[in-house]
């Protein structure tokens, strides 16, 4: 008899999202395991009972009341609109700013001489490496943290608003508990 | 000329960041019944799920204008309301989940039917009591099992689409999703072997 179903794998059977071969491989075991088609049938059994909790559904006031929202609280204005607004604050922090940097260098001192070259230090200073935690890490970790990818991320500047992404993730309290 | 029209929900986005407020009223009146479902069931009070839906609905206006197609829309919506109900959950706009009991809990859509017409009150009612007992067992999942299955199954979001709002890859959601649907097999087997 083949190997039993992968956990990751059942689900995807269920839902029809595995290729023909791992589908025709599934069912090979499947017709020959009694106790994985249990599961499976019991497994389809549990999605169609859940079909039995519904939903509320929207008011027929909701468009309205969204439009209403949005007429009544101003849009709030991007983080640096102020500048576009005042040219004239705009232009003076800029000149701000070109002082500071002209005093920093004027007053700084000339840093001393380091003894060795490059590829001497680079000898005795060890190399750090960042440590990585595996993907399932945090795949399987308990708070929804702060989304990782940058493509994810030009979209959720907004999502910078909310508390639930910025807190630290509990280190005793990891399993599963978002 | 014809007005260009857009096929998917990220060209609607488009839409309405160049200033096409149709597109909003589009994309409002696709999701505005996904979006109360997944709320109402995160926070089980249908006035609360619908002012946070509603929230929901301003936040992807406000955010139109930095708004970039790279990721999917329905990702990016359901994050948004994702973390807007968790707020709404963990900043006492409502009690605390586990803190109540959950028959005392919304009188919603279950509870409605029972003066509907249609089968007799004693179906009604125990159609309402597996119900509650579903809600119950998807509930007493950890937050991050009952988003997934929330998102899979009533929402019906592929893995391309849940992974990113969960913050993990595909692989891990699948066996994110079998150890809940394992949890609610065991929990619900009763419910699943005697349909009503």
């Amino acid at each position: 008899m083949s190997k039993h179903l992968k956990e990751a794998e059942i689900i995807p059977y269920l839902d029809a999202r595995l290729s023909d071969a791992e589908r025709q491989r599934l069912d090979r075991h499947l017709a020959d395991c009694s106790a994985c088609r249990t599961q499976m049938a019991e497994f389809r059994a549990l999605l169609g009972v859940l079909e039995e909790w519904k939903a509320v559904e929207p008011s027929p006031a909701f468009d309205a009341a969204v439009r209403e929202r949005l007429r009544a609280q101003p849009e709030p204005l991007p983080r640096w609109a102020w500048l576009r607004l005042r040219p004239a604050w705009g232009a003076a922090l800029v000149v701000l700013v070109m002082v500071a940097i002209g005093l920093w260098q004027f007053t700084s001192p000339v840093p001393p001489q380091e003894q060795g070259s490059a590829p001497e230090r680079a000898q005795v200073e060890p190399t750090v490496v960042p440590d990585t935690a595996p993907e399932t890490a945090s795949a399987e970790g308990d708070s929804l943290e702060l989304l990782d990818d940058p493509v994810l991320l030009e979209n959720y500047e907004l999502l910078a608003e909310f508390d639930v992404l910025f807190e630290p993730v509990q280190a005793d309290n990891k399993k599963d508990q978002l | 000329m014809e007005p260009q029209v857009a096929k998917t929900d990220e060209e609607w986005m488009l839409r309405l960041q160049a200033g096409d407020d149709h597109a909003f009223d589009h994309l409002l009146g696709k999701y505005r019944a996904p979006v109360v479902h997944f709320v109402y069931r995160l926070v089980r009070e249908p006035a609360l799920a619908e002012e946070l839906a509603q929230e929901v609905f301003l936040r992807v206006f406000r955010a139109r204008r930095s708004y970039r197609p790279r990721a999917k829309f329905t990702t990016w919506l359901f994050r948004i309301a994702t973390n807007v109900a968790l707020n709404a959950l963990r900043d006492g706009r409502m009690r605390r989940w586990g803190e109540t009991s959950i028959d005392a809990e919304d009188t919603g859509p279950q509870v409605a039917q029972l003066s509907a017409p249609g089968p007799t009150a004693e179906q009604r009612l125990l159609e309402a009591e597996r119900a509650r007992q579903i809600r119950a067992a998807v509930e007493s999942l950890p937050e991050k099992q009952r988003l997934a299955v929330l998102l899979h199954k009533y929402q019906d979001l592929d893995y391309a689409e849940i992974a990113p709002i969960l913050g993990c890859s595909e692989s891990a959601l699948k066996s994110l999703l079998f150890r809940a649907y394992e949890a609610l097999r065991v929990k619900l087997r009763p419910l699943a072997g005697a349909q009503p």
